[in-house]
């Protein structure tokens, strides 16, 4: 309970919390806390109201330092966890939703929690189960809903996850996390149509949800159908991935290996440059070349180039098409930006040497 | 009695400009305990006559009988204000005070009733000032009696008035440096509906309902919002986000039903509620169903749904207007929308002229050469900038030991080193203008942005 000193304001900053003014409850809490500089409530408060400014650094030792003080309340080991999970450390957001867990293993929301942290460190059965023990608690628990259709649908089970939010649409036919879920289970399942009406809805009511946009643009890119086969493609490849464990890694080691792989790549590049006499005229390496594209590694880097060269051409048209347009983002407006340059220059070389053979 | 008042009722509807007849009628008709009628009579005379003194006290009783002690206490201080020497408003500024729990400054209100006036002596009035507080004598410069209440300054609103958040601002339209676009849809949009009702009644354009503003933090909505009160010499309320608190806290219907009286009282007046959206939250996303009486009587203030919000001009400002319940912008409510962009180049040179008065200044220093280098930047942004300035400019009269003025390029320099602070906010404005744009509502965002040409599709 919070001393009565403090209710007063407390209540207030409740209610900013409720209202989602977070810079203004964060200037309360902090005078509130000027008074009182342990209170371990009032600095789990701090921890959500620089969490929900998209602050986690600063969230993360605020909400330590309130653990400090009362480290068997699991709503601060919660916060803890979301913040983690926000600065994209996943080991550290399962430690504290685990921790959550044990102190509140009644809680659907903790489960849901823990989920969502699984799925981002690419575990989806874990997940699942999470998922599905917080559904035995609460049926109709938003998060661990998602979890569910979003574990089944990393799981290749598209069908089943596929019509898990109609309920709740029924209950609300604008509910925008239910819409955005059920967008992306269509993605997944190849109902493009259905994802693009969904996600779209869903966008309308949450207009800055990045997530959201970004799995629109798929779903617009999915309706041309060389950008369907590019898809499978990649979905059987992440599977493949998966299967190896290279998901569950540390971030760090997975950036380490990832620079590694590209390596070969560098190769590929200076050999083909070199192949061509870019460099010079060595016209040896050129065999050596063209050995390199027979082995399963050329035939990777090839694809990867080809996927490249395909994504850069479907945003191209979706750049053309009114409808799409104002859905891509600065990223991929720059994307298609570098691949018109590109074939501008190729356009540029190709008319000099035509215009070398003439004259 | 009802009976005996209606011949006179017929009289005055034959002739309402019988002011002695309306002036006795209210009395009447207080003392008949018919209260609102009353008060529709004294608001009716008042638009004609509104300095007569008796039928603002007659109001003034008909508010407090009605238990509206908000608005009482407003007419009563206003007309003390004007005519200190009135013993029966000190007397009913008095009950007024007693009835706010102010008991010590009720016996002195009510002693200085008594020394104007000995007439007016109220027993049970007496009685009840006795037992709510024991008298306390303040020594007078001539040495006896009661002091009485001073008298403010007259263009200053009394204290209570200034609790409730009354002002009249001494500023208008030309103290806003630029943005004349804004200005002018001001205009079109509630100035001059209340200034040529009929005008716009015969083009069968309505001349209710409020502005809600919107825009980046620190770009002048307040500032615009208490121009306008000052451009139609309304008095002006403005209602921020702490007594917005104050009312989901505590007596929230009541709170907000009394400061929509208030506005009445005082029309013409702009009642201003500055960050809307906490008081207009959306009730979908609302987690307390309670918040949502608070927002169901305010769309009922807002339509006049109780007494006629004639004469009140309604503004709000908001950083998120799509945070608003939609029931708020359907016509008669918040149905005109305007943005306030950040201040355009002569708006940056006067905001900069006003930040570096008084400060020394070295001889060339253009503010319209650095508003011209200050696209995008807010009031508040520009502040940093002088301050970042004059902190060059500090460390530089350190170092010589000699107090230096502010040059050009200490504000240019500043000026590199500022951020527009309107960028994040934009960039979510943009969103929701391009993927929730029901109805083009924020075309503007577009249109500024450039995303969109002027009246373009």
């Amino acid at each position: 309970m919070l001393p009565d000193a403090l209710a007063p304001e407390t209540r207030r900053i409740e209610l900013l919390l409720n209202l989602q003014h977070y810079a203004e409850a964060e200037q309360l809490i902090r005078i509130a806390l000027a008074q009182q500089p342990t209170h371990a409530v009032m600095l789990g408060w701090l921890g959500v109201c620089l969490l929900n400014q998209h602050r986690p650094a600063e969230a993360i030792p605020i909400l330590q330092r309130a653990i400090g003080h009362a480290p068997l309340n699991p709503q601060l080991h919660g916060w803890l966890a979301e913040s983690y999970s926000a600065a994209k450390d996943f080991f550290a957001a399962e430690a504290a939703s685990r921790e959550a867990l044990r102190l509140a293993p009644e809680q659907a929301d903790f489960h849901g929690l823990a989920g969502m942290v699984l799925l981002r460190k690419h575990r989806p059965k874990q997940a699942l189960r999470a998922a599905r023990t917080g559904l035995c608690l609460d049926p109709a628990h938003k998060q661990c809903l998602t979890v569910q259709a979003r574990a089944l649908a990393d799981l290749g089970q598209t069908n089943v996850s596929a019509p898990l939010f109609a309920p709740v649409l029924v209950d609300d036919p604008l509910d925008a996390f239910a819409h955005a879920n059920q967008g992306f289970n269509y993605l997944d399942a190849g109902n493009f149509r259905a994802a693009q009406l969904h996600l779209h809805t869903a966008l309308q009511q949450q207009p800055d949800n990045a997530q959201i946009r970004a799995g629109l643009v798929e779903a617009l890119k999915n309706s041309f159908w060389y950008y369907r086969l590019l898809w499978q493609g990649g979905r059987w490849v992440t599977r493949l991935v998966r299967r190896t464990g290279f998901f569950a890694l540390e971030a760090d080691t997975r950036k380490i290996i990832a620079y590694v792989l590209q390596i070969p790549l560098l190769f590929f590049v200076w050999g083909w440059a070199f192949a061509h006499g870019f460099f010079s005229n060595i016209g040896y390496l050129s065999i050596g070349f063209r050995l390199l594209l027979l082995t399963p590694l050329g035939v990777i880097i090839i694809l990867t180039l080809a996927g490249a060269l395909l994504q850069s051409i479907t945003l191209t048209l979706l750049r053309c098409n009114p409808q799409a347009r104002p859905y891509l983002s600065s990223k991929e407006i720059l994307a298609s930006n570098c691949f018109l340059a590109g074939l501008g220059v190729l356009a540029v070389s190709a008319s000099a040497r035509f215009a070398g053979l003439l004259f | 009695m009802s009976a005996d008042l209606q011949p006179l009722l017929d009289a005055l509807q034959f002739s309402p400009d019988n002011l002695p007849l309306r002036q006795h009628l209210a009395r009447q008709l207080n003392a008949a305990g018919r209260h609102q009628e009353a008060e529709t009579l004294c608001r009716e005379g008042l638009r004609q006559h509104p300095t007569d003194d008796a039928l603002r006290l007659s109001l003034a009783d008909a508010y407090f009988a009605s238990n509206k002690h908000s608005a009482a206490f407003v007419v009563v201080e206003e007309l003390l204000d004007q005519h200190p020497d009135n013993a029966a408003a000190h007397l009913l500024h008095a009950r007024l005070l007693l009835a706010a729990g102010q008991a010590a400054e009720a016996r002195e209100a009510y002693a200085h009733a008594l020394e104007i006036n000995p007439g007016l002596a109220d027993r049970d009035l007496g009685q009840a000032l006795e037992a709510a507080a024991p008298a306390k004598r303040v020594p007078t410069p001539a040495g006896g009696g009661y002091r009485p209440a001073p008298a403010p300054d007259e263009d200053e609103p009394s204290a209570q008035a200034k609790l409730l958040g009354l002002e009249r601002p001494k500023i208008n339209f030309s103290d806003v440096g630029g943005m004349e676009a804004v200005k002018d849809e001001i205009r079109l949009k509630i100035i001059h509906p209340l200034q040529f009702p009929d005008l716009y009644k015969a083009y069968g354009k309505a001349s209710g309902g409020g502005l809600l503003l919107y825009g980046p933090p620190g770009c002048g909505k307040t500032h615009l919002a208490r121009a306008t009160a000052g451009e139609v010499q309304a008095s002006f309320i403005s209602v921020g986000i702490a007594e917005i608190l104050d009312m989901w806290l505590g007596n929230s219907e009541k709170n907000l039903h009394q400061l929509f009286e208030l506005a009445r009282s005082q029309a013409p007046c702009v009642l201003f509620f500055d960050e809307v959206d906490a008081l207009a939250a959306n009730r979908h996303d609302l987690r307390q169903s309670a918040g949502r009486t608070v927002i169901n009587q305010f769309l009922e203030e807002l339509d006049g749904a109780t007494r006629s919000n004639e004469g009140v001009l309604i503004m709000a400002a908001t950083n998120a207007p799509w945070h608003l319940d939609p029931a708020f912008r359907r016509p008669g409510r918040f149905d005109r929308i305007t943005l306030v962009t950040p201040p355009d180049e002569p708006a940056r040179a006067a905001i900069l002229e006003i930040l570096l008065r008084g400060k020394p200044l070295a001889p060339g220093v253009s503010t319209a050469a650095v508003a011209a280098r200050t696209a995008g930047l807010s009031g508040a942004d520009l502040m940093a900038l002088v301050d970042g300035a004059v902190d060059v400019c500090l460390r530089a009269s350190m170092r010589s030991g000699r107090p230096l003025p502010i040059e050009q390029s200490h504000l240019l320099d500043a000026a590199k080193l500022v951020k527009p602070s309107t960028k994040e906010w934009f960039a979510t404005a943009r969103n929701y203008a391009l993927y929730s744009n029901e109805g083009g509502l924020y075309d503007d965002i577009l249109v500024y942005l450039g995303v969109k040409k002027p009246g373009g599709a």
